[in-house]
């Protein structure tokens, strides 16, 4: 989200307007309240005796609600206005505002009240990407006090009812309110946007994810959520602030797809995916285990549930295969999009594993395992049949949808996200490293779930016979031997695609490189090509389209950062991951606490704080979550048996950290780290501290 | 295809299992197919992956309303369930679990090729 803007958001219903609460209209910002992929509003502007309203102050109460305090006249002018304004923006099925006004003369005075009102109906990709064509027909209808604007193409509607609860004048445009008030009296009223879809009974279901009720019902399942949380003490206060912001923003983009009943998985990222998408949803999920396992329930069996049982070439869906994105606007729905839903990842399936084997390490939910064995088995010969295009036994990737699917079918899908090192693009099909990490790590989990919960040790014996071996194979195919470290890919030919990537901390996680191996790769994960001193760049400094500012090919992503300081735990070097957990959370200072999905790739030295990413996502699932993951690692928790190990290892200017209350199979434990500063040295504050709690 | 709809309620009761919806233990669809002023009706139930066919008019725990050549688009795998649906051409009613499920039974798009092993159509 832009500067200057402000967002609420309730599941996948969000809304994003400016400083004054108003929604002015613009093609190609996000500006507007959105449900259900569709823009509800596009245009919403309070004005006071055909005045726009200054704003003094906002105050953000909760995720689904914002104050802003207002008085009436322009920026540019001296203001001392005797009337006070307060909008108070509230989302549920729609948008609440409640608008009072407060006169502080001692004369009484008229006023004409007016909201200029719009509905576009715009599907989101068609805002992102700035091409509104709609084929349909917009109409308006006013009514006994309320306006209705729609949108109707063939049989598919959509409607926003404005409305408010005094007596109003609707026009095409918007409503007027005429408002008197008396000597230091006051005024309100309650100005609603709902979105009306007259549809077949039971499609309301299908089309519109649930959502918490009142406020004040969100507001104390907010409460309990977080109660429910582990605590987390700390001498450094911007991590516990960081930590609540996760767990809130974590909280605000959660909702129910249908498929869920009442449970919910987190949306990726306001304002662009802020619907359900396989790889995030699972990341996640992943991030965060130790500190909301019911994320990764939902999420496995909602994905399990809309698992692929077919070939279909435009939603690129294959037997076995885990979703990508799932999205309901016009696009999709009159398949201009392949988004219901559309399959083009080739790591979402393997992740799934993943995801399901760590979830019962954790919870020790055998009934979950069991109830999605034959969903897991599909995912498995997934990737032995379909996602093995060249008979390698490597996954890889080309879209079967030669229209509008993604190039690149990995995390860094942008059509340039996988080069070499020269800075050409690779031929097809594609198998980049990690997915072959994930498969190896996907196998090795699932075997011991087949062993432990299946009980079909044969099939056990099977999957590790062929992880090992593909373990082998990868050694030797990916090792760029000269450089020392993996290869980015393989091309279509089998040959080496050579850029030196962040891809290669993801290949520690899964454990798929040889032991003897990974001191290189971990020497140039933290060496200055790499690292930057905030964390891993995506792209190495050097690589032909190495740009810091380049979406997946420069700039720092938490969530990646998070996955690679696991990894570096995995293979012993636990204070390089620590290092890592310090840049980025010493990053989160600078947003607040609210780390966004990506930001530049310069070097720490060189500016001195983080520089944005110009349209990263915020806040994004898997940016919230790196927070908890990092503090994971460097806890160093790991599930063994029935029992939590704990082996801190903190950042050198880290007294302590302590996590209580960690839920799991042993019930819930507590996890104390002390730093190197904790332990007697002097300890420094690597970031500003602040003079009071936020 | 005038019969798309027949022969894919025909098949059904032929196939009498099918693997991929052993996920429901127990539950029915009935299929309301209007043409013409007339509605027929399959009840289709589904018991651990057994499916079992009959033309009742009463019942079922998820409802599907359709016209009969909106119908047989689907039934040819020529048409997409959900997006019918969404579009406004199709309704139904019940439990989503029961649609998720049910949706694997429609065919493929006809045009849609299986493996593509040895980088078939490499490009």
């Amino acid at each position: 989200m832009a500067d200057g803007q402000v967002g609420i958001l309730d599941g996948t219903t969000f809304m994003v307007c400016d400083r004054a609460g108003d929604i002015v209209p613009s093609p190609d910002t996000p500006l507007g309240l959105f449900a259900h992929d569709t823009r509800l509003l596009s245009k919403w502007v309070l004005t006071i005796d055909g005045e726009r309203l200054s704003t003094l102050a906002i105050d953000d109460i909760h995720y689904f609600e914002n104050r802003f305090y207002l008085v009436p006249g322009r920026q540019d002018v001296y203001v001392n206005s005797t009337l006070s304004v307060r909008r108070v923006h509230t989302l549920d099925s729609g948008l609440h505002e409640d608008l009072s006004i407060v006169n502080h003369d001692g004369r009484p005075v008229d006023l004409t009240v007016r909201v200029e009102v719009d509905a576009d109906f715009a599907d989101v990709f068609e805002v992102k990407d700035a091409t509104a064509r709609k084929k349909g027909r917009h109409y308006r209808r006013v009514e006994a006090g309320r306006l209705v604007i729609g949108y109707e193409r063939e049989r598919y509607r959509r409607e926003t009812i404005v409305s408010a609860t005094t007596p109003v004048e609707p026009d095409d445009d918007g409503l007027t309110l005429a408002v008197h008030l008396e000597p230091y009296g006051s005024w309100r009223t309650r100005l609603t946007a709902e979105p009306d879809l007259p549809m077949p009974r039971g499609l309301e279901r299908l089309t519109i994810p649930g959502r918490a009720g009142r406020p004040r019902d969100k507001e104390r399942r907010l409460r309990d959520r977080l109660a429910e949380a582990p605590r987390l003490e700390t001498g450094f206060e911007p991590l516990r602030g960081a930590y609540r912001r996760s767990l809130i923003d974590l909280a605000a983009l959660r909702f129910s797809p249908f498929l869920a009943e009442d449970r919910s998985v987190p949306a990726a990222g306001l304002p662009w995916f802020m619907s359900l998408f396989g790889r995030d949803s699972i990341f996640t999920s992943l991030q965060a285990l130790p500190f909301a396992p019911d994320l990764a329930a939902t999420t496995l069996q909602v994905l399990a549930l809309r698992q692929g049982s077919r070939v279909d070439d435009f939603r690129e869906e294959e037997p076995g295969r885990i979703l990508h994105e799932m999205r309901y606007g016009e696009m999709s729905v009159f398949e201009e999009t392949p988004h219901t839903p559309y399959f083009g990842s080739s790591d979402a399936t393997p992740l799934f594993l993943v995801l399901l084997d760590e979830y019962e390490r954790w919870t020790g939910d055998v009934g979950l395992v069991r109830s999605v064995e034959q969903e897991a088995r599909a995912a498995i010969d997934w990737i032995d049949h379909y996602a093995d295009l060249t008979g390698s036994g490597y996954i890889s990737y080309q879209r079967r949808n030669t229209r509008n699917g993604l190039e690149n079918q990995c995390w860094k899908d942008s059509w340039d996200g996988i080069s070499y090192q020269d800075g050409r693009l690779p031929g097809f099909p594609r198998a980049t490293c990690e997915l072959q990490g994930y498969a190896y790590d996907a196998k090795m989990r699932t075997a011991r779930l087949a062993r432990a919960v299946w009980h079909d040790p044969a099939y056990a014996n099977r999957l590790e016979r062929e992880a090992a071996e593909l373990k082998r194979r990868f050694n030797r195919d990916f090792w760029v031997s000269d450089g020392e470290y993996m290869a980015l890919a393989l091309d279509g030919d089998g040959r080496q695609v050579d850029a030196l990537s962040s891809n290669i901390g993801h290949l520690l996680w899964s454990g798929i490189v040889d032991e003897s191996k990974a001191a290189a790769l971990v020497r140039h994960l933290m060496s200055p090509a790499l690292f930057s001193g905030w964390g891993v760049r995506t792209l190495a400094e050097g690589a032909g389209r190495y740009n810091p500012i380049g979406y997946h090919v420069g700039t720092i992503w938490p969530f990646d950062n998070s996955f690679i300081a696991w990894g570096l735990r995995r293979y012993g070097y636990a204070d390089e991951a620590a290092r890592i957990a310090a840049g980025i959370l010493d990053a989160a200072v600078f947003y607040d606490g609210r780390l966004p999905e990506a930001f530049a790739g310069y070097s720490r030295a060189e500016t001195k704080y983080p520089v944005n990413y110009p349209t990263a996502c915020s806040p994004q699932a898997w940016s919230a979550g790196a927070t908890l993951l990092l503090l994971r690692t460097m806890l160093g928790l790991n599930p063994v048996g029935e029992d939590l190990v704990v082996r801190p290892t903190l950042p050198a200017s880290l007294d302590f950290v302590a996590l209580l209350d960690i839920p799991g199979r042993w019930g819930h434990l507590d996890a104390y780290g002390r730093g190197p500063a904790g332990a007697g040295g002097r300890g420094h504050q690597p970031a500003p501290q602040q003079l009071s709690a936020p | 295809m005038a019969d798309a709809t027949q022969e894919f309620f025909h098949g059904l009761a032929r196939r009498g299992h099918d693997r991929r919806l052993r996920a429901i233990d127990e539950g029915s669809v009935r299929f309301d197919i209007s043409r013409d002023g007339r509605t027929e009706h399959w009840l289709v139930a589904i018991d651990r992956g057994d499916i079992r066919v009959t033309e009742e008019a009463t019942g079922g725990d998820a409802v599907v309303e359709a016209d009969r050549a909106v119908f047989d688009r689907i039934a040819s795998g020529e048409a997409y369930f959900l997006t019918t649906v969404l579009r406004g051409e199709a309704a139904v009613a019940g439990s989503p679990r029961l649609f998720a499920t049910l949706r694997k039974l429609f065919p493929p798009p006809p045009t849609s090729e299986g493996t593509r092993r040895r980088g078939r159509g490499r490009g």
